[in-house]
């Protein structure tokens, strides 16, 4: 890291932030045109349920209506966000919710009106709720109907993951969908002085993206555009030529600034039906999701039960630690998604506590009738940290030592060996950095104070989190990059990445604009429209700086070494004492001798380009974020309710590309963690699957007036695989909110909280738990 | 939605006639920060929607002590929060006109329209048959009451009221004056707001007629102070899990004249009367307000899954007695 950066490091405003606060910048729910139909989905009343007949009769008859969709409409062609594991239309119906039919007419009324008078009859089937109760013998299946598989084709969902045995997701009959075994942990046990033994549980969430998914699809001459909020529109490009019959150049997907994503706003049926209907019409048609249908068609954080076991020594060194999970897999018709996670779940955790040598967790993906589940924001680690993090917290309670430096003392370390990462080693661990920065700025000091000072109903406590979760290394993904000098000696960024609001093009043109030396206003560049930018898998797990950063920076190098070449020729000199500054190839050591990039691309004949591309395990070192949660907290134990005082979320960002923007998404991330813990979580209806609190309302993501005083910490001590030295920071600030207020509830009130949301209800029912047990 | 025709009506009379000609087709707009929502959904289908807001002079806020504050129909949410002399002298009113919803919607919701709101419940918005739309079920019963459901129990439909300003009024011992064709009445808050019940086929949260409208609400002006205290999940947008509002008046320690409503508990503001009895004419205190809270949820039937909104409005009671006094 050179220390005389120009741009990188800077706080510099985003480059679309004057569009996106005075509304002029075009989302895809935005895109409107001449002649446009609106499409609508007639969604399924049960939870499993065979379609015996649609009749469209009177549909077909009403005025504006112009095209309808069944499942006998609809090409038996697999397509989908994770492999090809689904198709546009089905006859069997999973969830509350499920595409039965799709509708275009002349206006969204017309739409609306139309999907009410489509007649169908159900075969309704028996249903899982529950996912539990879904492992049990006898158990009815939540899923019927698989592709068949002499259909299915190389590349498509395979075989073994499409594979349940009492609908949990595995390979084995009887056992886990996935394990994490080491050492022997009765034997941990017997070696534990203290032991800690908890049941915990979570509530499937949703990601409340501000804009619900839309598209638009137009098809011309065998031509197809689609403008969609999807952050994989290379795979929406893929599985629309495929369904369509096109080949993949005919399809064009252009996604490039979304309303949010938190990683769920993927490739889905919505899209492709949107693009059957714009053929079968001729003309332009529009989806754009309630705020009910977004809440239920998405791909929401699992619900999950955790039995948890866990000692320690005296002396704070974790002896063992066993968890079962169960986690509600949700409808989707898939395994490899809900193994992904579930190996995440109960990898990640026993990395960061690395030092502990006894571990057996098992993760039990369920099939169930409810809406999907898959990868949120901290993908699986929300789902595992609030377990393993109370429990932590216990134990060091349990032998009076402070929380910190018991997980201090067990925590991973430089150069160690990763089971979330067979094969490969962490490279940097600035954990302890990131702990001490933040109970520095929650003054950590005054702990112990704190809890003697309150009096009355409300008690205050303070409590921590550590997190570990991926930061880009290493992704189930490549990217590919190109950076371009124009004739007028105009650089530019192509990206096939899109850009969900975490501002990614500005941190990527950033990383551009200091290869050659010159301010972000001279970098444009284009993202995520197939028919203009390389491929990239997409803005996941925090993986765009890091890994579509790394590929900018590769083709930003090539392009600038082929500029350095051209211009050495002009300047007669070796290319190796030429460098670029302020829009100029110059001499090393003597500027006037220089040329303008538009000369060099003049001398070029053209253009000068340069391919980047960053590929999956490319290095043997494995890069992972660390952040140190913190959270004060006032209790009333009467309501029940949790104040949150104040909040500090310290992180390992390697090095902060913009630190404005990243403390943008720490603060995003915080306050969506706080929603995580304190309000949101769905309720489910036992009788019938349906998800009761689908409404905006009842989401109940916090309010500007419930976010309390964030303060973000950011640690910079780089991370050598990276260009720059950065790590991916945009969902680890999530994970650790929910942990620290419940550690924090148990320092003021002795209660152990044990599920989320920990609304006053929850924790009216831990203090009753706490005074009957004598906590 | 269905298509529907609108009316704009330029004076109650207008309004109320065409109430008159379309029957149960039609619905009054006093803002439509709730109706237009049902309407979307398909929870409600008019045939017609009168819109009151275009009646002039229906927006007054008149305080003329000792005279009864007069305050009209389409008085908005934000100008009762936002008023010096409600704040002043009704305050319990103006806290909870300024603690409904958002900003945006208390400067669009009226007074009438949050009186007259329909329940927030989500077996009905989820499209379950219930008595509030074609059938004879209240899944609330064995389904989930956590937030919305009421512990007093409840005739057909268990559903609490969400009103904040009704309780506050009911508090203040408000009365709601009511035209129809056949002329005008005025309606205490326990008569207008008393439980669910049938308006002909349908099953109303208060008492107009089909023909009827709000056009404004009287609140005897008294020396008196009054408080409002809602408890909710969130800070903004959200309904009560449990509010109460506490008005009396305060002499030497002594109150007399007091009323104690609590909100989000039962299918209509819930008067405690026999927790008034136990104050009337004694010094407030610790063991007093605890022995009034006690007697207000005594008769308590709380469903499956809210059991705790008991020891919640009991505490929220307890603690508004106690600030009252203070």
């Amino acid at each position: 890291m050179s220390e005389n950066l120009l741009t990188v490091g800077r706080s510099v405003p985003p480059i679309y932030g004057i569009e996106k606060a005075t509304g002029a910048l075009c989302f895809p729910a935005d895109v409107t045109l001449p002649g446009m139909l609106w499409m609508k989905i007639l969604r399924s009343p049960h939870a499993h349920a065979r379609i015996l007949e649609v009749d469209a009769t009177a549909a077909h008859k009403m005025k504006g209506v112009a095209a309808i969709l069944t499942h006998r409409d609809v090409p038996r062609v697999l397509f989908g966000p994770y492999q090809n594991e689904i198709y546009a239309l089905e006859e069997e119906l999973r969830f509350v919710g499920d595409t039965v039919a799709a509708v275009a007419a002349e206006d969204w009324n017309i739409a609306e009106e139309a999907v009410r008078a489509l007649r169908v009859k159900y075969e309704v089937l028996p249903a899982i709720h529950d996912a539990e109760a879904g492992t049990q013998s006898g158990a009815p299946d939540a899923i019927v109907d698989y592709p068949d598989p002499l259909s299915i084709k190389p590349g498509d969902i395979r075989a073994d993951q499409l594979a349940t045995f009492g609908n949990i997701i595995g390979l084995k009959e009887g056992g886990p969908t996935v394990a994490n075994r080491r050492g022997d942990v009765e034997a941990g046990f017997q070696q534990s002085d203290v032991l800690v033994e908890r049941v915990f549980r979570q509530s499937e969430v949703n990601a409340v993206s501000h804009e619900p998914r839309a598209c638009v699809a137009i098809y011309e001459d065998g031509k197809c555009t689609l403008w969609c909020s999807v952050q994989d529109p290379y795979r929406l490009q893929d599985g629309a030529a495929r369904v369509l019959g096109l080949p993949m150049a005919n399809v064009r997907v252009v996604a490039t600034n979304l309303g949010g994503a938190f990683g769920v706003k993927v490739t889905g049926r919505f899209a492709i039906l949107c693009a059957l209907l714009a053929r079968d019409t001729g003309r332009p048609v529009k989806i754009w999701f309630s705020r009910e249908e977004e809440s239920i068609d998405s791909h929401n954080r699992s619900a999950l039960t955790h039995y948890v076991r866990a000692g320690a020594k005296k002396d704070g060194s974790l002896t063992a630690i066993q968890v079962r999970t169960f986690l509600d897999n949700g409808y989707w018709p898939f395994g490899g998604l809900g193994q992904n996670i579930g190996f995440a779940i109960c990898t990640r955790p026993v990395d960061l506590y690395h030092r502990c040598p006894n571990v057996n967790w098992e993760v039990f993906v369920v099939r169930t009738n409810r809406p999907s589940t898959g990868p949120y924001r901290g993908r699986a680690d929300a789902e595992s940290h609030f377990p393993v993090e109370s429990v932590m917290d216990e134990l060091a309670q349990k032998i009076a030592m402070d929380p910190i430096e018991f997980r201090l003392k067990n925590r991973l370390r430089q150069g160690d060996d990763l089971c979330s990462a067979p094969k490969k080693i962490v490279s940097t661990v600035w954990l302890e950095e990131a702990a001490r920065s933040g109970a520095a700025a929650i003054d950590w000091q005054r702990r112990a104070a704190l809890r003697a000072s309150h009096s009355g109903a409300r008690k205050r406590g303070m409590g921590m989190a550590m997190v570990i979760h991926s930061c880009g290394s290493n992704p189930a993904g490549t990217s590919e990059a190109e950076v371009a000098i124009d004739s007028e000696g105009r650089i530019a960024l192509f990206s096939g990445t899109a850009d969900q609001g975490s501002e990614q093009q500005t941190t990527l043109r950033q990383m551009v604009a200091e290869v050659f030396g010159v301010a972000l206003d001279d970098v444009g560049g284009a993202n995520a429209d197939t028919s203009t930018c390389p491929f990239d898998s997409g803005p996941f797990s925090s993986r765009t700086v890091y890994a579509t950063g790394i590929a900018a920076c590769r083709a930003a190098e090539t392009a600038k070494s082929k500029l350095l070449e051209c211009a050495s020729l002009v300047l007669n000199t070796a290319a190796k004492d030429l460098e670029t500054g302020n829009k100029f190839v110059w001499l090393r050591g003597d500027r006037s001798k220089r040329l303008s990039l538009r000369d060099v691309a003049a001398h070029a004949g053209g253009s000068i380009r340069g391919h980047g591309i960053h590929r999956p395990n490319e290095d043997p070192l494995f890069a992972y974020g660390f952040a140190a949660a913190f959270a004060e907290v006032e209790v009333d134990i009467e309501t029940g309710e949790v104040k949150v005082i104040r909040l500090v979320s310290s992180h390992d960002v390697g090095r902060a590309i913009n630190p404005m923007i990243v403390e943008g998404q720490i603060l995003g991330g915080a306050a969506q963690g706080l929603g995580y813990a304190l309000t949101e979580g769905f309720c489910f209806d036992q009788r019938t699957g349906t998800a009761l609190n689908q409404w905006f309302l009842d989401l109940r993501t916090p309010s500007i007036l419930d976010i309390p005083d964030i303060e973000p910490v950011i640690v910079e001590l780089g991370e050598p695989t990276h260009p720059f030295g950065a790590k991916g920071c945009s969902e680890i600030s999530y994970v650790g909110v929910a942990p620290a207020i419940a550690n924090a509830i148990c320092h003021a009130t002795g209660a152990r909280v044990t599920e989320l949301p920990m609304t006053p209800d929850v924790v009216l029912k831990a203090l009753r738990e706490a005074k009957r047990t004598g906590a | 939605m269905k298509n529907f025709k609108h009316i704009d009506a330029s004076s109650t009379e207008e309004a109320v006639s065409a109430l008159a000609r379309y029957g149960e087709g039609a619905r009054v707009l006093a803002g439509g920060q709730d109706l237009l929502f049902r309407i979307k959904k398909y929870i409600v289908n008019p045939e017609c929607v009168v819109n009151i807001k275009t009646i002039r002079g229906l927006n007054f806020i008149r305080s003329d002590a000792p005279e009864p504050v007069r305050i009209g129909a389409l008085a908005t949410l934000s100008q009762i929060a936002q008023s010096p002399q409600l704040q002043r002298s009704h305050a319990a009113l103006a806290q909870a006109a300024g603690v409904v919803a958002s900003p945006q919607i208390r400067n669009m919701g009226t007074v009438a329209g949050n009186i007259c709101q329909d329940v927030w419940c989500w077996y009905l918005q989820d499209g379950f048959s219930c008595w509030k739309s074609d059938g004879k079920f209240c899944d609330l019963a064995a389904g989930d009451s956590r937030y919305y459901g009421s512990v007093m129990g409840g005739h057909l439909c268990l559903s609490n009221h969400p009103s904040d300003t009704a309780v506050a009024l009911a508090a203040l011992d408000a009365k709601v004056h009511v035209v129809s064709p056949r002329g005008g009445r005025v309606a205490p808050m326990d008569e207008f707001l008393c439980g669910h019940n049938w308006v002909g086929a349908r099953l109303q949260s208060h008492t107009l007629e089909l023909d009827e409208i709000v056009t404004e609400i009287e609140i005897p002006f008294r020396p008196t102070r009054s408080t409002y205290v809602k408890f909710a999940l969130r800070k903004s947008w959200d309904f009560a899990i449990a509010s109460v509002a506490v008005s009396a008046v305060i002499q030497e320690r002594v109150w007399t004249d007091l009323r104690i409503v609590l909100g989000a508990v039962a299918t209509f503001p819930y008067r405690c009367t026999k927790a008034e009895d136990l104050l009337r004419g004694r010094p407030m205190g610790e063991d007093l307000a605890i022995a009034a809270a006690d007697a207000a949820l005594k008769r308590a039937k709380p469903l499956r899954m809210n059991q705790y909104k008991v020891d919640l409005s009991k505490t929220l009671l307890r603690r508004a007695l106690l600030s009252l006094a203070a």
